[in-house]
């Protein structure tokens, strides 16, 4: 019984943590972040399964969260309301190729690190740039006008 | 004919998706039923007591019926005597049994701890009053599983059985 509420209650943790880090950490990990990711995935083992080194105790550990990431799914594909809560918002960060110096605070966001994701995706100028948009996954989508 | 060449995926029927989303349902109640289950204890462990009685002598053994490997186990063997003890109470467990255990300690200590054919033989001061326990500090083997048949047995001095109890314990994955 305690693996699956240990197992519920770090899955719960994780999810306020990885809502509370934010967007760009996400997805941008430098090798000191990746670092602490495993670590992290260690102490999460060790807070879940404790001692115990059973078959039954691991499956049900991994049960419990595949049942709570289905729950946190269809919640947020049933109920549009909570959306932004359980898997954040699109941020708007560029228009019109001009930088929005607030939104970009708020996602602790530099000018250099939007130029560096324009670029990857083949942009040359952001004054071509009719939208850029924070994703709530982490990633940048840019929007272009059509003579860019 | 489709082109070996084509990656491009044919797209499911209704009756497909129809399938794969019953499918997909019934996966997701078994795996709610386990975790249900699991959070019930079904899957945990469970504890048992076995008893046995002469004119002289009551011994209940506490033993866990299920455990699963590296879990903490609560072993506890009450010896009750008529009268009060006046010699060292020798109590013999099967050694096949401790093979599962990842044994720490027994409270009280014993004053000698003997191996003798494929028992593990204690002796224990006589204890004040008439009732005599004795409780395993330990663990199920990590890797171990399988069923786990003890035998502890009261010894006389001369190392005749007085009374014994069996019992099984069921190792899960």
């Amino acid at each position: 019984m305690q693996i699956v509420l240990r197992a519920a209650a770090m899955y719960f943790f994780v999810w306020f943590l990885t809502r509370a880090i934010g967007k760009k950490e996400l997805a941008t990990l430098s090798v000191f972040e990746m670092i602490l990711l495993v670590v992290t995935g260690d102490l999460f083992q060790q807070g879940v399964m404790q001692e115990d080194m059973s078959v039954t105790g691991s499956a049900l550990a991994i049960s419990t969260l595949g049942l709570l990431v289905v729950t946190f799914s269809y919640i947020s594909f049933r109920f549009a309301p909570t959306r932004p809560t359980l898997e954040g918002v699109s941020v708007v960060i560029l228009r019109d190729g001009k930088p929005l110096e607030t939104a970009m605070k708020v996602e602790r966001l530099t000018l250099d690190e939007v130029r560096a994701a324009a670029r990857q995706e083949g942009i040359d100028d952001l004054s071509s740039v009719v939208l850029g948009v924070l994703e709530p996954n982490g990633k940048f989508s840019f929007l272009q006008n059509d003579s860019g | 004919m489709r082109n070996a060449t084509d990656t491009k995926p044919e797209a499911a029927s209704g009756c497909q998706q129809k399938r794969a989303r019953w499918g997909r349902r019934c996966y997701l109640t078994l795996l709610a039923v386990f975790v249900l289950l699991g959070l019930f204890n079904f899957w945990g462990s469970s504890t048992s007591t076995v008893s046995a009685s002469t004119p002289a002598y009551k011994v209940s053994v506490t033993y866990p019926s299920r455990t699963r490997p590296s879990l903490p186990i609560e072993w506890k063997a009450s010896l009750h005597h008529r009268g009060p003890f006046e010699r060292p109470v020798r109590i013999a467990i099967n050694l096949s049994y401790f093979d599962y255990l990842d044994f720490n300690n027994v409270y009280p200590t014993p004053i000698t701890t003997k191996n003798i054919g494929n028992q593990v033989i204690w002796t224990f001061a006589p204890p004040a009053g008439n009732t005599f326990n004795v409780l395993i500090d330990g663990r199920t083997q990590p890797g171990r599983r399988g069923w786990a048949h003890g035998v502890a047995t009261v010894l006389s001095q001369a190392g005749n059985d007085l009374i014994s109890v069996r019992y099984t314990t069921v190792v899960v994955p």
